[in-house]
């Protein structure tokens, strides 16, 4: 049990390869309600942490965190969108803003961003976005707005 | 047979705001959905790890703007599980009694939504007339009526005003009288009962297993609730009953709305009556972000609301001051995306029964795609 208040959860570390086996066997435990995956890039390190996040609902709302680390060069790891319905578009999302490979979910693409943004996954914490958007999208130019010429009272005059 | 592939919104009356469907068709009925998200492209999560702490509570307020109290508290209740604070008794209650509102005006302003695409434009009017007691009061509370920035890490941002018993007892007098009209006139009216009765319905085991949260999940009949599950803040303190529905259709979750409209008024009526009339409001926090990891889960007007927030030592900015990753958890993705694909597929939804169906999960696009 780690945590106080409304984050009390209980907190697991595993492989990436014992993954799936893990969120099978805590289904049959009573964790049968999926909240979400997070992911945290640690460009230093060169891993990236995965966090997911599932909850029992017979058991009083009791969270569990299954966490693991996945090499930043090569992220792929295992889906488990055939053992909690919601993942497959949570995996979708670690897709696109990351750059994970969930390997055995077809339905991997753009989904948010689509048609919106071509470039590195947006939410990896080596991309600047914001320069990115002003080298691709506005040709390295800020946008500014036009300096006032009149002030507003002499405007209004 | 013929399929034909039609996009519902996102400038369509029945669509719930900026998000888009794309439909597929046989005749009238409809063989698949599919959600097209909004233009947010999770913009929030990367500007706040540019931004200071503090203001990126002022951002989270953006990500529902029907329910802007409930995004606070959970990145608030994450916030000081990371600066290790509990906050005072009177900010508890002030949490709890500012959160129940929230929901009130969120309820309200679902009935609006939902009330439209039932042909029953005259209880639109009725809602927003009851919300408009709400924001009133917020204004009076906090200053502000849509977002109000006064749930804080610490506890609350200001301090209750004096009369806030005398006061708050009014309004809510108002808005549950007009609760009771609306019940009467648009809830138990049976145009309404046969337009959603028996629409869209969602077993039990389905809703749990398709991650369905608040409302929904408690319309399909499961009694669970994180503010009674996880009695935060002064949820403990005050006496409340989880409203379910029995069939899990449209009707259902439509009705377990109301009764929750009853309960957080009750809620809030006794929790005017015990908060403490003297005592701090909030603890002053160093500017300095410490190291750690939160997560804050509240239960908000849709459901489940989750925040992540870790901060680490290493800072990009070179300044302690922003958190290195933050991760919201919204309701409204699982109930546009699974829930709403499983009702599609096991029942035959016509398209004129479609704004029914999408009303009843109270959407808010926004935190799809945040």
């Amino acid at each position: 049990m780690k945590g106080a208040d409304t984050g009390r959860r209980i907190e697991v570390e595993v492989e990436p390869s014992q993954l799936r086996e893990r969120l099978r066997r805590a289904l049959e435990e009573g964790y049968d309600h999926f909240i979400g995956i997070n992911v945290v890039d640690y460009p230093r390190a060169g891993v990236m942490e995965v966090y997911y996040f599932v909850e029992s609902v017979q058991r009083g709302g009791e969270l569990l965190v299954v966490k693991l680390r996945v090499p930043r060069e090569n992220p792929a790891l295992d889906s488990v969108s055939d053992i909690y319905p919601l993942a497959e578009y949570q995996e979708i999302e670690g897709h696109e803003f990351f750059g994970l490979d969930f390997r055995g979910n077809g339905s991997l693409r753009k989904w948010i961003l689509d048609e919106n943004w071509e470039g590195p996954p947006p939410l990896r914490k080596d991309v600047d976005t914001r320069k990115f958007v002003l080298e691709t999208y506005y040709g390295g130019q800020r946008y500014e707005r036009p300096k006032q010429e009149k002030s507003l009272q002499e405007v209004v005059e | 047979m013929r399929k034909l592939q039609v996009f519902l919104g996102p400038q369509h009356p029945g669509a719930p705001g900026n998000v888009a469907f794309l439909l597929t068709l046989d005749g009238e009925r409809i063989l698949d959905v599919d959600l097209i998200p909004g233009f947010l492209h999770r913009g929030f999560e990367k500007m706040m790890e540019y931004r200071r702490w503090d203001m990126d509570l002022v951002m989270s307020a953006r990500i529902c703007v029907e329910d802007p109290d409930h995004v606070e508290l959970s990145y608030t209740h994450a916030m000081d599980q990371i600066f290790g604070v509990d906050p005072p008794e009177r900010a508890k209650y002030a949490r709890t009694i500012v959160a129940e509102f929230s929901r009130l005006a969120s309820h309200l302003l679902w009935m609006m939504h939902f009330a439209g695409p039932v042909a029953a434009r005259y209880a639109t009017s009725w809602a927003i007339a009851a919300r408009e007691e709400v924001l009133k009061w917020f204004d009076y509370v906090a200053g502000h009526r849509i977002y109000h920035h006064y749930i804080y890490p610490g506890g609350v941002r200001w301090n209750l005003p004096k009369d806030l018993k005398e006061r708050t007892l009014q309004v809510l007098d108002r808005v549950e009288g007009l609760v009771r009209d609306m019940e009467r006139g648009f809830f138990l009216h049976p145009v309404f009962q046969r337009r959603a009765r028996d629409v869209g319905r969602l077993k039990a085991s389905d809703a749990v297993r398709l991650g369905a949260t608040g409302p929904v999940l408690r319309g399909s009949g499961v009694a669970h609730d994180i503010r009674k599950a996880l009695k935060y803040d002064a949820y403990g303190m005050v006496d409340f009953e989880i409203p379910k529905g029995e069939y899990g259709d449209a009707y259902d979750r439509a009705m377990v709305r109301l009764r929750e409209m009853y309960v957080s008024i009750g809620i809030i009526r006794q929790a005017v009556q015990q908060i403490p009339e003297e005592g701090p409001y909030r603890w002053r926090l160093p500017m300095a972000l410490p190291p750690g990891e939160g997560v804050g889960r509240v239960e908000s007007a849709r459901g489940e609301f989750m925040t992540h927030i870790v901060s680490t030592t290493e800072k990009p900015g070179g300044r302690p001051l922003e958190p290195y990753r933050i991760k919201f958890r919204g309701p409204t993705m699982a109930h546009l995306t699974t829930v709403l694909k499983h009702i599609v597929h096991n029942e035959e939804i016509t398209v004129a029964d479609f704004p029914v169906v999408v009303g009843s999960l109270d959407p808010c696009p926004p935190d799809i795609d945040r």
